[in-house]
């Protein structure tokens, strides 16, 4: 992960550490993993203004969070949402998956759906963003997977995600 | 370091042997403390003999009459008396003392031998008396032979089956089996696997050990394989031969392959595929290989169980907003909402005679239990209590549920009869156990 961070660090000239976002997945298809692949920011995709610094930090973030019983994205999601369909839009050799999730409450299938719907709403986000349907492979482990084994609305709120990782067609 | 490895090494050792006994510890402990459930029963040892081989000698093996026992007593719908060190011991009903009996406070008594036959071959003969009947007629004379040892365990689940169905008129079911999941979580990677096991929780092996977590299983009518739901990189439906672990895969369309679900005849899978856009009932012929989609909408359906019958199918759907039970007929196409109390219904089975509807609700507390809905009066009675219940599975001959619970950290199985009054744990030597699923009857002994 540090190294990583390091390579990709020094194509862009230095940023802080600290706007590096939290725990991405660790895959061999991690785009970052090749220091060659820059990033080429397009002017005007997002239709905000973002600096270099911020959208490092966003494309190291790789997990958007979910209230209770909803798949609703908020604004700050959709942010991070923008910066990985520019990125999957200049990679064209890039796919991405999508692994919907939830907390730990209620019926296992039934929460396979709605963990299903979480990862689908980000694919359909992308996608509207332009990245092609193909190219977004969505799965949900429901309640299977959680990364806080805890009881309680702290472990919960963990857990309900979706988790997006890049990865070689 | 090395010091620190071992030391954690020696404290997982401790807490692994901690947490064995603590899962083993209640096999005969009754949770709901309902002592006095059932019809009151005093199962005496085998006797042995050694019949005509006067050179066999007792062999070490399984107690026939504990297991009986256990299997009564865990059922929820015996008394087990206890008989250790009573000074009398009939071999049978011309020496049963009746008055003792009564006084003892049994209503039937079971008494049995083992006669050995030579060449490590045995026949075991049992009566199961009467107490009250006041005749000299036992309500069960039998004699099982060419036996050996080794099958004594399955033996004392068939006697058993024999004494339930004679005194409640009801098939027994410990001869069947169940399967369940387990979790190992390690640091480098998660092992889940498949087990099946008695339905007492014994002799449990492992058909299928995998990285990825493994869901949904569920027997086929004959009993010979079990459908699950794997969660690899893609999800697929997927089927395993009990006996030889042959693994098939039936579905691995994009989105969700879930929620397998027998027809009860066997010719057909249901399940929940999200292929077409939000996860909808499929119908699956396993010969034609036809996939015949039955419900639509843009709603959440899942959880799909055939009504005995095979002309409908009971499942979960969120289409009024939240999660009830609806029911299709497959004919028509015609869905019609079944449950209405409570803002959380899931997960649904039906009784083998169809009329009550098993599944997890939500409490007004906000705890998830099992309950029990009459579909005649569509009153709803919750069979369990703690916060974190899923998963019921219904024994095939549907007086007793099996599910998931959560003891703190812990998952484990509790068995509750469908009445609620009896509650037990399995004893399974396992931490992380979840998703039980109840065999049908299987044909053996």
């Amino acid at each position: 992960m540090s190294f990583r961070k390091i390579v990709t660090l020094a194509v862009l000239g230095g940023v802080t550490l600290g706007l590096i976002g939290c725990g991405g997945s660790k895959g061999a298809n991690d785009p970052f993993a090749d220091s060659s692949e820059g990033i080429k920011p397009v002017s005007g995709f997002y239709g905000e203004h973002m600096s270099s610094e911020e959208e490092l930090g966003l494309l190291n973030k790789k997990i958007v969070y979910f209230a209770y019983d909803s798949n609703n994205l908020t604004q700050a999601d959709m942010r991070l949402l923008n910066v990985h369909a520019k990125y999957l839009l200049d990679h064209p050799k890039l796919d991405m998956r999508i692994a919907g999730h939830t907390d730990e409450r209620g019926s296992r299938e039934y929460n396979i759906a709605l963990g299903q719907r979480r990862a689908d709403a980000v694919a359909r986000y992308l996608e509207s963003k332009g990245v092609p349907a193909n190219r977004l492979h969505t799965i949900s482990y429901g309640k299977e997977q959680p990364v806080d084994l805890g009881s309680g609305e702290q472990a919960w709120a963990q857990n309900r995600r979706a988790v997006l990782e890049y990865e070689d067609k | 370091m090395l010091r620190i490895k071992l030391f954690r090494l020696i404290i997982s050792a401790f807490i692994m042997c901690y947490v064995q006994l603590v899962v083993a510890a209640p096999l005969n402990i009754d949770i709901t403390g309902g002592k006095n459930v059932g019809i009151p029963i005093a199962v005496l040892p085998f006797e042995y003999a050694t019949g005509s081989d006067p050179f066999a000698r007792a062999v070490e093996t399984d107690d026939i009459a504990a297991i009986i026992r256990n299997d009564l007593y865990n059922s929820g719908h015996f008394y087990t008396l206890d008989v250790q060190g009573i000074d009398t011991n009939p071999a049978d009903i011309k020496q049963v003392d009746f008055g003792y009996w009564k006084n003892f406070g049994a209503a039937n008594l079971v008494v049995g031998r083992i006669v050995s036959r030579g060449g490590g071959l045995y026949d075991v003969y049992f009566e199961l008396i009467d107490i009250y009947k006041g005749n000299m007629e036992p309500l069960l004379n039998v004699r099982v032979s060419d036996k050996y040892p080794e099958q004594f365990r399955a033996l004392a689940h068939y006697i058993s089956d024999l004494i339930f169905e004679k005194l409640t008129g009801v098939r027994g079911f410990f001869s069947t089996r169940i399967a369940y999941i387990t979790i190992e979580r390690g640091k480098e990677q998660t092992i889940n696997s498949l087990y099946v096991a008695d339905a007492d929780g014994y002799n449990s092996k492992a058909i299928l050990t995998v990285p990825y977590p493994i869901m949904s299983p569920r027997w086929s009518p004959n009993g010979k394989y079990i459908a699950y739901v794997a969660l690899g990189k893609q999800s697929s439906i997927n089927v395993i031969n009990v006996t030889n672990g042959k693994r098939d895969q039936l579905t691995k369309y994009p989105g969700i392959n879930g929620a397998p679900a027998w027809s009860p005849d066997g010719s057909k899978l249901a399940m929940v595929l999200s292929k077409d856009g939000a996860p909808k009932i499929y119908v699956l012929d396993l010969e034609t290989k036809e996939l015949r989609r039955v419900t639509s909408g843009g709603a959440i359906d899942t959880e799909p169980f055939w009504d005995p019958n095979g002309q409908s199918i009971v499942f979960t759907s969120n289409r009024g907003g939240k999660p009830q039970i609806y029911r299709v007929i497959l004919q028509s196409g015609a869905v019609e909402r079944i449950t209405y109390t409570g803002d959380y219904n899931a997960t649904p089975s039906l009784t083998p005679d169809g009329k009550r509807l098993i599944m997890l609700h939500q409490s007004e507390k906000g705890a998830y239990n099992i309950a029990v809905q009459d579909l005649n009066n569509g009153k709803v009675k919750s069979i369990t209590s703690a916060n974190l219940d899923e998963s019921p599975t219904l024994a095939p001959n549907g007086m007793m549920v099996l599910y998931g619970l959560r003891d703190g950290d812990q998952s484990l199985l509790g068995a509750v009869t469908l009445d609620g009054k009896f509650r037990m744990r399995l004893p399974l030597q396992a931490e992380n156990v979840k998703e039980p699923a109840w065999s049908p009857f299987l044909l053996k002994n």
